[in-house]
């Protein structure tokens, strides 16, 4: 027996479409026909009537939008409504353009902004499991690590991470038949390549192997093999002969099996060399394994170490840091400054944007009046106004999206200077940062802001009476109450402006402030480069004197040298220092150590970089030879040790372990001062810390840097330095020469850069603001255009018309900015953590500020009115 | 002074009379499908008809329901006298223009 056939209709969700959106009036009669002629073609044909079906349903909902531009009687419309729109934004043309480029530019900034925020932020490193690489410490910042820490045998961390890195960072002098160079690099773990997910860009990656067999093998970097194998495809197999830092004394020779690939930034972006690592390390970098926190693992690790370490102090703890956070810790306060900043310009901008908006809607009130007197439904303006926004509103994001692509593509490498680390997961130009998401919510925004601020002050023309807005324009004077709201807007958006900009402006002062500061020294003419001495050639002291002072007296004999000076250590290097203790005690010099860092110099130093002696003199060449060890100590540290006191004279000392060296040979036992220099700043936020100087002949180092002051240009000296250095030792290699002032800018120790940004932004700002005051103010005086001409037409003078408006105008904005000056101490308080060498609550920026915009303020009002007493009084009272 | 009619007006209006008490969506589709060779979706006939009715060309009935249409009645359209006298013009003006055209236009 077949059981009866299901009956079958058609497709339900196009059943369902029609029933709602087929055109009104059909649906009943429409659907009959089409399921009728359905059931007939289904028995014919089968399935295939359903294809059918949704063919005749989309028909139905297109003529439905063909209908709606066909309505009877020819009004509403979707596409008229449309059309209506863009002739309107079009029509306002200086008003459009104003709104879309002022928010279109604030917005743009503000994609770029958040794009790069994103990007360090919120993007997690672009690495297989990145959420489970931390970094290990075993000290504490400004702790130092229990002694032996390094040396014990770290197998337990395995139980811990299922990847292991451990390196050890060299400085490798390749010599072959071409001139010395010197390059960056690594004795490192391979568990580092499937950690970071590294492809070579040629030949393979390091491995176990390697380090088991010792094998001779190392990876260069791309740099290296464009620079010192010419990109040369067959760079795989040759040969690279080479001294490290590490071993001095020896030649070896690796072969090159890989060349990293490009942008490697992975470990440090210099990185040019990897090598297979000799002998156990401590760990530095952890893939944890599945289920392992890093707090859990910090417990662990300490608890191993405790154990191989008996006599460690019970209190002391491995650091354990996530990779992400230890990447982007040292540029978060940076990227919060520039994210609080958008923010501002975005909050300006909005803010004017919707008094600008509000103005307009009281300008078309009469507009939209008469239109709804002749019979416009309220759906109808209410969807032309609303498409008239969403119009702006996306051209807006398109001048943004422009914008903030121009900024990336132009900006990225300038960025990664400035961080100082390069863009994680990106490869071509910035622009690229620009992704879907960050679009998107370019667009949403503009739109919206649009929406919010341009809707609602229609909203009153739109449901009351219609009206009111035709009647309410024939006085000469307006009612009380529109008078009240306009004095509102105004006052409202003077205070808002003068809070946010002065937020604005205190950051830039603080960014300037930064960017100011003394560096209490001259980089300016001065040429930096490295000297890297070879151990076995100079393995005494005696013999690098020797050496130093030939190079030397050769560099400065030369032509347009002023000064060659020479320092044992990187002098930006983040190196915390050592504690230093005074021989006696001066009252009032606290408990808390102090911690100097010490520099090996010579005499020529002092006058190579201009750094200023406020005592004393400065090191000589006696200094080297003399009994008593002499040192020139900073101003910050003559504070510190001898309050209120000179320095002169005095005697402290390194108050190192005997068994830990300090960090110069020359610096052992008690130093005598004999000078004060100048605070010389290191790095960006931190102004000074305290330093000491002594005299590099007494026990030079291999590593030193020179440092040339030229009379003019110092790269014209460049190739007479080479030649000096290379007349006293073929083999010495002159490395990373490069202006001191680019040296200072690299180490980001002036932030010119997040300056420039901030006062960009805060241009861009003030600019939106002034122009949205402008506007309010313009829009204010236009309005009583007509009161102005009654005046005159009683017999007013137009001077007296004009100071009665302008009287009565800057009474308003005075208050505006005397309110806008209270709110301001709430944006300091915002940005008060933020800020460096100007007070939350300054005053100059505030009246400096103050001044700005009141004087702008009048002026909108001024203008315009003096305009209107210059018409004839009878010409604008005839005026509809 | 009669409507002016669209080509697909005329159509519909043509089968509209053909169809005399039987015409609604399915059969002038039906019929414009198998007297002129055209496929025109019902959306467009019931535009069309539309348009018609509002240019005062056509009158309406509600008919009855049937199973296979959902219960949903049919509505039939007849023509009126501002129909009929709008297709006789526009006849007219394609008699008028047609006449003494070559072989080459036959049918």
């Amino acid at each position: 027996m077949s059981t009866p056939p299901e009956p079958v209709g058609p497709p339900r969700l196009a059943a369902w479409l029609l029933d709602r959106l087929a055109p009104r009036g059909w649906s009943e009669h429409f659907r009959g026909d089409l399921d009728e002629e359905y059931h007939t073609l289904r028995a014919s044909v089968g399935s295939r009537a359903n294809r059918w079906y949704w063919r005749q349903t989309a028909r139905a909902l297109i003529a439905r939008l063909g209908r709606y531009r066909r309505e009877p009687g020819g009004s509403a419309t979707l596409t008229t409504d449309m059309r209506h729109a863009a002739r309107s934004v079009a029509r306002q043309r200086g008003y459009s353009t104003l709104v879309v480029l002022a928010l279109g530019l604030s917005l743009g900034a503000a994609a770029a902004a958040l794009a790069v925020v994103r990007m360090y932020v919120w993007t997690p490193l672009p690495y297989p499991h990145a959420d489970r690489l931390v970094t290990v410490a075993f000290n504490a910042p400004g702790e130092s690590a229990p002694r032996g820490i390094f040396g014990i045998d770290w197998q337990g961390v395995d139980a811990v991470a299922d990847l292991v890195v451990a390196w050890d960072i060299d400085g490798f002098t390749l010599i072959d038949d071409q001139p010395p160079a010197s390059a960056n690099g690594r004795w490192i773990r391979p568990d580092v390549f499937p950690m970071f997910g590294i492809t070579p860009l040629l030949g393979r990656v390091l491995t176990q192997d390697d380090i088991d067999q010792q094998a001779p093998v190392a990876m260069i970097g791309r740099d290296l093999w464009r620079s010192r194998f010419n990109g040369a495809p067959d760079v795989l197999g040759r040969a690279m002969t080479v001294r490290s830092t590490d071993r001095p004394d020896e030649v070896e020779v690796f072969t090159i099996v890989g060349v990293l690939p490009d942008r490697f930034w992975h470990l440090e972006h210099r990185t040019q060399v990897l090598l297979p690592l000799r002998g156990p390390r401590s760990p530095s970098l952890l893939r944890l394994r599945e289920g392992v926190s890093a707090e859990d693992a910090a417990t662990r690790l300490t608890r191993y170490a405790a154990s191989q370490l008996p006599d460690v102090d019970p209190q002391w703890r491995v650091v354990v840091t996530p990779a992400q956070q230890q990447h982007i810790e040292p540029i978060r306060a940076v990227l919060a400054t520039i994210a609080g900043a958008v923010m501002l310009l975005v909050l300006v901008t909005c803010g004017n944007l919707a008094f600008l908006q509000a103005t307009r809607g009281q300008i078309r009130e009469r507009e939209f009046a008469v239109r709804s007197a002749l019979g416009a439904s309220r759906s109808r303006l209410t969807r032309q106004l609303l498409f008239e926004q969403a119009l702006m509103g996306a051209a807006a994001a398109g001048v943004a999206l422009v914008s903030a692509w121009l900024l990336l593509e132009g900006l990225l490498p300038a960025i990664e200077r400035y961080f100082g680390r390069m863009a994680p997961g990106v490869s071509g130009g910035g622009g690229a940062l620009l992704t879907g998401g960050v679009a998107l919510a370019t667009l949403l925004a503009a739109v919206a802001a649009c929406l919010l601020s341009g809707v609602p002050p229609m909203v009153r023309v739109l449901f009351g009476h219609a009206t009111t807005g035709v009647t309410g324009y024939l006085g000469a004077t307006e009612s009380r109450g529109r008078m009240r709201a306009r004095q509102a807007i105004v006052f409202a958006q003077i205070a808002g402006t003068f809070a946010l900009l002065a937020g604005a402006a205190l950051m830039v002062r603080s960014a300037q402030h930064l960017a100011d500061v003394p560096l209490g020294l001259d980089p300016d003419h001065v040429i930096s480069a490295n000297l890297t001495l070879h151990e076995r050639t100079y393995p005494m002291v005696a013999e690098r004197q020797q050496l130093i002072r030939r190079v030397t007296e050769r560099i400065a004999a030369l032509p347009g040298v002023e000064a060659a000076g020479l320092i044992g250590a990187w002098p930006f290097a983040a190196y915390a220092g050592e504690p230093v203790e005074a021989d006696v005690a001066a009252p009032g010099a606290g408990d808390r150590p102090v911690v100097a860092a010490s520099y090996a110099v010579n005499p020529a130093y002092f006058p190579a970089l201009r750094l200023r002696i406020l005592e004393g003199r400065a090191l000589v060449d006696a200094d080297a030879t003399s009994a008593q060890v002499s040192a020139v100590v900073s101003a910050a540290l003559a504070a510190r040790l001898w309050p209120g006191q000179s320095a002169i004279g005095r005697t402290f000392r390194f108050a190192s372990r005997a068994d830990e060296m300090p960090m110069h040979e020359g610096a052992r036992g008690p130093l005598t001062v004999v000078g004060v220099s100048a605070d010389v700043r290191r790095s960006m936020v931190e102004p000074t810390a305290p330093e000491v100087y002594v005299s590099l002949d007494r026990s030079p180092g291999t590593f030193l840097f020179l440092q040339v002051r030229a009379v003019g240009d110092p790269a014209g000296l460049v190739p007479a330095i080479e030649r000096a250095v290379l007349a006293e030792d073929p083999n010495l290699p002159l490395a990373a020469v490069q202006p001191m002032t680019e040296v200072v800018s690299a180490e980001g120790v002036r932030p010119r850069f997040l300056a420039s940004v901030l006062t960009a932004f805060a241009a861009l700002t003030a600019a939106v603001a002034l122009v949205g005051v402008y506007a309010v103010s313009a829009w204010i005086a236009r309005q009583r255009r007509r009161e102005a001409a009654v005046r005159m037409a009683l017999g007013s003078t137009s001077s007296g018309v004009v100071t009665l408006f302008v009287s009565r105008g800057a009474w308003l904005i005075w208050m505006g900015v005397v309110a806008g000056w209270g709110l301001s101490y709430l944006v300091g308080g915002l940005l008060e953590s933020e800020l460096h060498g100007v007070a939350a609550g300054d005053l100059t920026t505030r009246a400096a500020l103050a001044a700005a915009l009141g004087t702008v303020g009048v002026a909108a009002v001024w203008w315009p009115t003096w305009r209107v007493s210059c018409q004839d009084a009878a010409t604008v009272l005839r005026e509809p | 002074m009669s409507a002016y009619l669209g080509e697909l007006e005329q159509l519909v209006l043509l089968a509209v009379i053909q169809l005399d008490d039987d015409a609604y969506g399915v059969t002038i589709r039906t019929l414009l499908r198998e007297r002129s060779g055209r496929d025109v979706a019902l959306a467009t006939v019931y535009t069309t008809l539309e348009r018609l009715e509002a240019k005062g060309c056509l009158l309406t009935r509600l008919g009855a329901s049937t199973p296979e249409r959902g219960g949903r009645r049919k509505r039939f359209f007849r023509p009126s006298a501002r129909g009929q006298q709008a297709l006789r013009a526009s006849l007219a003006a394609l008699r008028g223009l047609t006449a003494g055209l070559g072989r080459e236009f036959q049918p």
